[in-house]
């Protein structure tokens, strides 16, 4: 599930780097969970972001 | 003037004087229109997404003859006063202008604006019709929204449903009403195509602000206020026993001094565990929904494009079907 493959992401960063790359599958993680965590991911790292804004 | 591509400033100036405007006019007590003012001054200091989005989904469903910028500034009248009742309530935000004046002065300028935000939305619609109809979904809008402040006060949601569910009513609420506002101004009925992909909005945009609120260290910070998020109940699941202090803390078992001074270790934590990624990619599922569900919709393309430029979204816009029109 994604909670489970972000605490394995946030662990190893060699495992970040191959789900970057496409090079591990995402068992469990739903369609919609993979999208928005490729997304993260990618933005994280060349510093773009989705969602700019922030209310109080 | 050219709202769709980078005009957003202006905007958020025309939205403030227009509220300036109105509380002149309505607010005959020069102690409440002075508090009033005062307060849209402190707001000018922020974007004020919320009319933004009424503006823009006045034009996006072809608005011709209504009154966006009325209608906005009653959005943005709306969103003052519960922010004014929801600080409040919570005593967190000791700089605003509505925390140094006298309680009861600061209790009756918020319902005072409430009202005159509900007489500015109605007054911007300009069809009789559809102004009884907007009337009715906007006291409902403000009811669901008022249910998810009460959950939030009395501390209900206890797990990520009841937080979502919290959140949909307290927060995405507005957002729907925000949107569907627009396209009532533009003389459209009230749709639930756009209180889909707007309720989308709102939860990404909550969650967004709640990985915010997690990593500061002041008054608003949720860890130490020990306010719910999905972040933090993600924390909690996935902490060691070097972060039992952080649980201690937050199920109340500890008090500010066991957390004096660990902020670095608290944010080491929060890297260490992926609470947040975990927070930002929930935020982003909801996002990425918004996105599919406002793709499909009939609106052109252009405004589509400056409603997601206006979000700030800089890794979208020149993409898929928002691009044809760029």
């Amino acid at each position: 599930m994604l909670k489970d493959m972000i605490r394995q992401l946030a662990s190893s960063a060699e495992s970040m780097k191959l789900v970057m790359g496409g090079q591990v599958q995402l068992a469990g993680v739903s369609t919609e969970e993979q999208r928005a965590l490729l997304g993260e991911l990618k933005d994280k790292d060349n510093g773009a972001r989705y969602f700019g804004y922030g209310w109080n | 003037m050219d709202w769709v591509h980078n005009d957003w400033n202006n905007l958020n100036v025309r939205i403030g004087e227009a509220m300036k405007s109105l509380i002149r006019e309505r607010f005959q007590s020069l102690r409440l229109q002075k508090h009033a003012l005062d307060f849209v001054e402190d707001k000018l200091g922020e974007v004020m997404i919320f009319g933004s989005l009424t503006f823009v989904h006045y034009h996006m469903y072809g608005g011709i003859e209504g009154d966006p910028l009325m209608t906005a500034a009653g959005m943005e009248l709306l969103i003052l006063a519960t922010d004014i009742l929801d600080d409040l309530e919570d005593g967190d935000a000791p700089a605003k202008p509505w925390m140094n004046i006298p309680m009861p002065e600061s209790l009756h300028a918020a319902t005072s604006i409430l009202t005159l935000a509900q007489q500015a939305m109605l007054q911007g619609i300009k069809d009789i019709g559809l102004r009884g109809e907007f009337a009715e979904r906007l006291n409902n809008q403000l009811l669901l929204s008022a249910n998810g402040q009460m959950m939030d006060i009395a501390g209900e949601a206890k797990d990520e449903d009841g937080y979502v569910e919290m959140i949909r009513l307290k927060s995405a609420s507005l957002f729907v009403l925000a949107c569907n506002a627009g396209a009532m101004c533009a003389g459209r009925e009230w749709s639930p195509d756009i209180e889909a992909y707007a309720e989308a909005l709102g939860l990404s945009a909550q969650m967004k602000n709640d990985v915010r609120d997690l990593v500061r260290w002041d008054d608003k910070s949720d860890f130490l206020g020990r306010k719910i998020s999905l972040p933090l109940l993600y924390l909690m699941e996935s902490s060691t026993e070097q972060d039992s202090w952080i649980i201690d803390y937050f199920q109340g078992r500890s008090g500010a001094e066991a957390v004096r001074d660990r902020q670095d270790q608290f944010r080491e934590a929060l890297e260490r565990t992926g609470a947040l990624l975990y927070g930002t990619v929930m935020g982003r599922m909801h996002y990425n929904r918004f996105l599919d569900l406002l793709d499909a919709m009939p609106a052109e393309d252009r405004w589509k494009e400056g409603l997601v430029r206006m979000l700030g979204d800089d890794s979208r816009i020149n993409d898929r079907a928002l691009r044809s029109n760029a």
